[in-house]
């Protein structure tokens, strides 16, 4: 990840952020206090969704993306290009429900919903799809290459499931499954990231 | 994606996946799996280069080649491997290789 699009998703990570939390001091304002009892009911699934998935993103390509700025790679190249659409994408579409929040505009919010969850879906299916295609580190920082592709494509295959299933899940399920299996999504990318540290630690080449 | 077929359409070349699974592994080692001329292993490593699906690193002069491949073409092998699709071809000929020429 160059610095470039290290800021451009630091940017939309805190615009997304700053704005849910915004949008959310608006409700409140406007209701009179928030329902701290029904907190996770009443904030809608558009405010958090978007800063949720830029920072799991975020933390999981930061490292992925980061070791070899010096050498040309069309892979990598790809995959930053997947990342930083996928970034301005979820943050245009939490700030377009936002900001027609606050002019008035209600749109049908179950359609929004599962219209961006079937987009995280398919970002994540297409950057998923090319993850193991990066090349190992290099340098003091290297892992073993056969450490860093196998665990690669386990991850990219995980993560293209994931995809699939949100995908299927925006489609078919009902709207309430839709909240914990966002959680579940990102808690699971992280999970993986952290275990894919653990196991790649300490082998260097 | 056609390139990606065609190196994917070779059971040689599938093998050689296959192995480069498991770890990185030189052209000579890769050439000791496989009863066939050191040229025509080289000719399928060039295919597989050209499809994306391997990458070389040159060390003095011994190439080492890991595997570079994407889920969709993971998935595609595998399906390829599972239902036996293709028999060998000859990377220079592009033509079904007869039992024994090699």
């Amino acid at each position: 990840m160059n610095q470039t699009v290290k800021l451009i998703v630091i940017a939309a990570f805190a615009e997304t952020a700053l704005a849910g939390a915004v949008a959310l001091a608006w409700v409140a304002h406007r209701a009179g206090g928030l329902d701290i009892a029904h907190l996770h009911r009443s904030i809608p699934p558009l405010l958090w969704m978007s800063p949720l998935a830029l920072g799991a993103a975020g933390l999981v390509f930061w490292r992925r993306l980061a070791n070899r700025p010096e050498l040309p790679d069309r892979n990598r190249a790809y995959l930053n290009s997947a990342l930083l659409t996928g970034a301005i994408a979820s943050a245009l579409t939490q700030n377009l429900f936002v900001y027609g929040f606050v002019i008035g505009w209600q749109p049908d919010q179950e359609v929004f919903v599962r219209l961006a969850i079937a987009g995280f879906g398919v970002w994540m299916i297409i950057l998923g799809n090319s993850l193991a295609k990066l090349d190992p580190p290099i340098g003091d920082a290297g892992t073993r290459t056969a450490t860093w592709t196998r665990s690669l494509l386990r991850m990219g295959w995980a993560t293209v499931i994931w995809g699939i299933a949100a995908v299927a899940v925006a489609l078919v399920a009902p709207l309430e499954w839709m909240r914990p299996f966002v959680m579940v999504l990102v808690l699971a990318i992280v999970s993986f990231e952290l275990i894919h540290r653990r196991t790649t630690r300490g082998q260097n080449a | 994606m056609n390139r990606v077929f065609k190196a994917l359409s070779d059971p040689t070349r599938r093998r050689v996946l296959q192995l480069l699974r498991e770890r990185p592994m030189t052209a000579g080692e890769l050439a000791a799996h496989f009863p066939m001329h050191k040229a025509t292993m080289s000719a399928h490593f060039s295919v597989l280069r050209e499809a994306d699906l391997i990458a070389a690193d040159k060390q003095g002069k011994s190439i080492t080649y890991r595997l570079r491949i994407s889920v969709l073409e993971d998935a595609l092998l595998a399906f390829s491997e599972m239902v036996g699709i293709g028999f060998s071809l000859s990377p220079v000929t592009d033509r079904p290789i007869e039992k024994g020429a090699e």
